[in-house]
């Protein structure tokens, strides 16, 4: 009998799980809130705007073959842009909702490959318009051919800053200064990374090059301390920080500009993991609440998969290899999942998994955000924007004994509000730990929704659809 | 070897139980009282509910309780010195009636309202329809009105009475805290709880539905089962809603915050003791919440979550001594953030006082049910 | 169609056809798209639909993200302000 798989999310993980489901004659819905396929990484413009494109040409050709590879298949997948996957329970059900009106799916099993978000440290005015994330600037780029700012500062920690300084250099943006938490060499020290990771090595190598012909001051150990402005951003001050995340007085610079992009890593879409039940673990340097989950991306949910960065963040290689390989595991009957025949055909992508991986693990401590960055949070700076909680009252609700997230939560609001605490509660938990000693951090409780939908869209709900 | 011991074990920290040991404090007779929750904060049904309150009741001792309960929350921010506020709102409480008995339902009951100073007043549809205009007018025949109803914030009460209680010596506030076991000898009670056992003289269960499962070891046992609710709230949004609003036809509560979020609790017949939101709930509540206020369709849910209150035979609270001397119980029967304040004194005269006077109190102890005789609140049966 | 005008707070804004409307307004200059319910002005920060930063009021329809919108032709946008949903005269 044909099983009916759903994959949520078309980025590399996602396509690879569908292309790979298809391909092996599942029938296979594939879910994403894009109007178009890529995700994040290898997002698409819209056909009207054209195709200029400011990436590298490794990365633009495994853009192009992973979405040629999907269009092969394409006439075999129901492939469902601008979907809202707003909830998954644990009895396997898939709540989803297009615009005005909605669904409950029931497939045979679930692939997440729901990716990332960008991971904020809230600092001094960065609620000021012209903060943006380093990956929310590359988005208007990339997908709108606009310079999401006339001058930029572009900051942070892990290629991410390098990458987006590059593009909008070559897009004929002013790039002011590229502050990185870490120097570069850290990641150049490990050859045996180097040679596994060398295609993405040589890609960043041209980035940099690009940023030093255009003589952008680079500051290797500095952040961005304090966003200056109040209806657009007008500057940013920049100070040194030592290894372990502290300001280091008296070295501060100010630059005027009109865009900060910044990035300190990421947090992995989990909720719809944790609404279901799934067991869940916490690695800060893989994007935090991750989906416990095998080889096969097999969470503790029977039928419910991950696959590529929201099983822990490791970039979009391993995503798609992994996505080829859960793909192939959520369309085999479950006894054959590991079998032999199973991990013969999947030899190449198993390998290139391990290669990729290698690579990340080596370059993680570029990621890794020292503990005392966390002190750039002030007790006056905004942590949660949406229901505007300062570090203050959480530290207020913490001195009072509030020693979890949802007890904090239920003082403050912090993760109430519109956008579900996917931007702040990954800095709650380190500001709570940093402040409290509460630690390991448990989640704050997920609930459905993920994204909110209206009543309208509840009503307008078609039956459950057992396939 | 003597065990770590208190004059008074409250189980719960919820709305009854942190009220009554804030009360019991408050007697400065010099108690050692430990309040223990096997949560965290706010993590049971008082943490959960809808946080309306209202006089509008059809029985003395309901309107009684919750008058005074009102005029602590009126004066609560003093009292329990939290200038943080408790977002008390009176904006109102809007009963809806969807037939025409209800309508007369609500009729009957004003003239016991109006005796006890209660300033409520019949509405027709129009009426109604003026004071809240997204509601729908399917069905819809009048409403019962009271100004002086609101809301105020669980959180804030539950986090001002917590504050309250730590700052007194002779409280302590003990979360994660699970009661193994229950036992009595030699006029006390032994108790083992997560983190080691302790003696108390006096036991006060403020559990709810999970007070039969305590009581159960030592052979008492009263009449309470769990209540599950669900709820719903939406994005932030200028007012929609000004009252508290409740249909009796619908189960449905109605609570715009001052942040401007909707609450939305709907009252779903169903068993079991489980928070978590059900799967076919949305489904389920989202076309009685269109079919109540009509331009709900338009506007973002942003969350829904469950919790489960409780009820007894005659859905009033159970106030008092159990068969076992010095055991007590409060159980609310699903109205128990709205009387906490004039439970928690009750139970502060009873446990701390020996004060057996209070005439609602003689109504509501746990041994009425042996009688076979059920208190009648025509607003509750009703529904 | 690929160039083509809205409005924005009254003011004319150039797109093409394909565009965001945030994408739009930022190629214009425009940061600030929101005042939030603490006075506090909110622009796009994650581009990409998850920190719900950049809602806007579209053609009388409060709360709408502007960095997920395709903008069109002629469509009225505003800087909501708190949560006046800014309906349209």
């Amino acid at each position: 009998m044909q099983r009916s798989i759903v994959v949520v999310g078309a980025g590399p993980a996602g396509l690879a799980a569908a292309t790979e489901a298809a391909t092996r004659g599942a029938h296979v819905t594939l879910l994403d809130e894009a109007a178009r396929p890529g995700g994040q990484i290898y997002r698409q413009a819209h056909s009207a705007l054209g195709d200029s494109e400011y990436a590298e040409a490794g990365e633009r050709a495994r853009k192009h073959d992973i979405l040629a590879r999907f269009q092969s298949v394409a006439s075999r997948v129901d492939y469902r842009p601008d979907a809202n996957v707003y909830a998954l329970f644990g009895n396997g059900e898939l709540h989803v909702a297009y615009g005005a009106g909605s669904e409950v799916l029931r497939p045979d099993a679930i692939v997440l490959a729901t990716g990332v978000r960008e991971m904020a440290i809230p600092f001094p005015g960065w609620t000021t318009p012209g903060v943006m994330f380093a990956g929310g600037a590359q988005a208007v780029l990339k997908s709108q051919r606009v310079l999401p700012g006339k001058r930029a500062v572009i900051a942070g920690c892990g290629p991410l800053p390098i990458v987006v300084a590059a593009q909008l250099l070559r897009a004929g943006g002013d790039v002011a200064a590229l502050a990185s938490l870490r120097p570069l060499r850290e990641m150049l020290g490990n050859p045996r990374a180097l040679w596994q990771g060398r295609q993405i090595v040589y890609e960043g190598l041209r980035y940099l090059r690009t940023i030093r012909r255009a003589g952008v001051a680079q500051l290797s150990a500095h952040v961005p301390i304090r966003a200056i402005g109040t209806e657009r951003l007008e500057a940013v001050v920049l100070a040194r920080v030592d290894a372990g995340g502290h300001v280091v007085p008296g070295a501060e610079r100010e630059i005027a500009c009109d865009l900060l992009a910044v990035n300190y890593g990421f947090a992995a879409n989990s909720e719809l993991a944790a609404m279901a039940g799934a067991e869940l673990r916490f690695d800060a340097d893989r994007g935090g609440w991750l989906p416990a989950s095998d080889e096969f991306g097999r969470t503790s949910i029977s039928g419910l998969f991950v696959a590529g960065d929201v099983a822990a963040v490791r970039g979009a290689l391993v995503a798609e290899a992994e996505g080829q390989i859960v793909g192939a595991a959520a369309a085999v009957p479950p006894k054959s999942i590991g079998d032999a025949t199973m991990t013969a055909a999947l030899r190449t992508a198993l390998g290139r998994r391990q290669r990729h991986q290698a690579f990340q693990t080596a370059v993680r401590t570029t990621l890794r955000v020292p503990r005392g960055l966390w002190n750039l949070t002030t007790d006056d700076t905004v942590v949660c924007r949406c229901e505007n909680v300062k570090l203050r009252d959480i530290r207020s609700a913490l001195d009072a004994g509030h020693s979890s997230l949802n007890a904090v939560k239920r003082n403050v609001r912090s993760g109430m509000g519109w956008c579900g605490g996917r931007t702040c509660l990954r800095a709650v938990a380190a500001l709570s730990e940093l402040h409290a000693g509460i630690a390991p951090p448990v989640i704050m409780t997920p609930r459905p929704m993920v994204r909110p939908i209206t009543f309208g869209a509840v009503v307008a709900q078609k039956k459950a659809v057992d396939a | 070897m003597s065990l770590p011991a208190v004059d008074v074990l409250i189980v719960g920290a919820g709305a009854y139980g942190l009220s009554s040991a804030w009360w019991m404090a408050k007697r400065q007779s010099g108690a050692r009282i430990l309040v223990v929750d096997e949560g965290e904060f706010a993590s049971g049904a008082s943490g959960r509910n809808g946080a309306g309150f209202r006089m509008q009741w059809g029985l003395e001792l309901n309107i009684r309780l919750c008058q005074e309960s009102l005029r602590f929350f009126e004066t609560a921010v003093d009292q329990l010195d939290y200038p943080q506020g408790l977002e008390l709102k009176q904006d109102g409480y809007l009963v809806l009636a969807h037939s025409d008995k209800a309508f007369a339902t609500l009729d009957s009951v004003l003239p016991t309202q109006h005796r006890l100073g209660v300033p409520s007043e019949l509405l027709d549809a129009d009426e109604c329809v003026r004071m809240v205009p997204g509601l729908g007018r399917n069905r819809l025949v009048g409403g019962s009105f009271c100004g002086k109803d609101g809301s105020i914030s669980p959180f804030r009460l539950l986090d001002a009475l917590l504050r309250a209680c730590r700052r007194d010596p002779n409280v302590e506030v003990r979360y994660r805290t699970r009661v193994e076991r229950l036992e009595k000898s030699n006029g006390s009670f032994q108790v083992s709880l997560t983190g080691g056992p302790v003696e108390a003289k006096r036991v006060l269960l403020c559990t709810d539905w999970a007070v039969p499962q305590l009581l159960a070891p030592l052979g008492a046992e009263v009449p309470v089962v769990s209540l599950p609710k669900e709820a719903i709230v939406t994005v932030p949004r200028a007012q929609m809603v000004k009252p508290i609003l409740v249909s009796l036809e619908h189960h449905i509560s109605v609570n715009q915050v001052d942040r401007g979020s909707i609450v939305f609790v709907v009252a779903r017949p169903r068993e079991g003791t489980s928070i978590e939101s059900t799967p076919d709930f949305l489904a389920y509540a989202a076309p009685k919440i269109t079919d109540l206020l009509p331009p709900m369709a338009d506007v973002p849910i942003l969350r829904t979550w469950g919790g489960v209150s409780s009820v007894t035979p005659d859905m009033q609270p159970i106030l008092g001594e159990t068969e076992v001397e010095g055991l007590y119980v409060a159980v609310s029967s699903f109205r128990g953030l709205m009387t906490s304040p004039a439970v928690g004194r009750m139970m502060a005269d009873l446990v701390i006082d020996n004060d057996t006077n209070d005439p609602i109190l003689a109504q509501l102890g746990p041994r009425r049910f042996k009688t076979g005789e059920l208190i009648v609140e025509p607003l509750l049966n009703q529904a | 169609m690929s160039g083509f005008q809205f409005f924005f707070e009254g003011k004319t804004i150039a797109a093409r056809e394909g565009q965001s409307v945030a994408a739009a307004l930022i190629a214009a200059g425009e940061r600030c798209l929101r005042v939030d319910e603490a006075g506090l002005p909110k622009g796009a920060v994650c581009g990409i639909g998850v920190c719900w930063e950049c809602r806007c009021s579209i053609d009388g329809s409060a709360d709408i993200r502007a960095c997920m919108t395709l903008a069109r032709p002629g469509m009225n946008v505003r800087r909501q302000q708190g949560l006046d949903p800014c309906s349209d005269q």
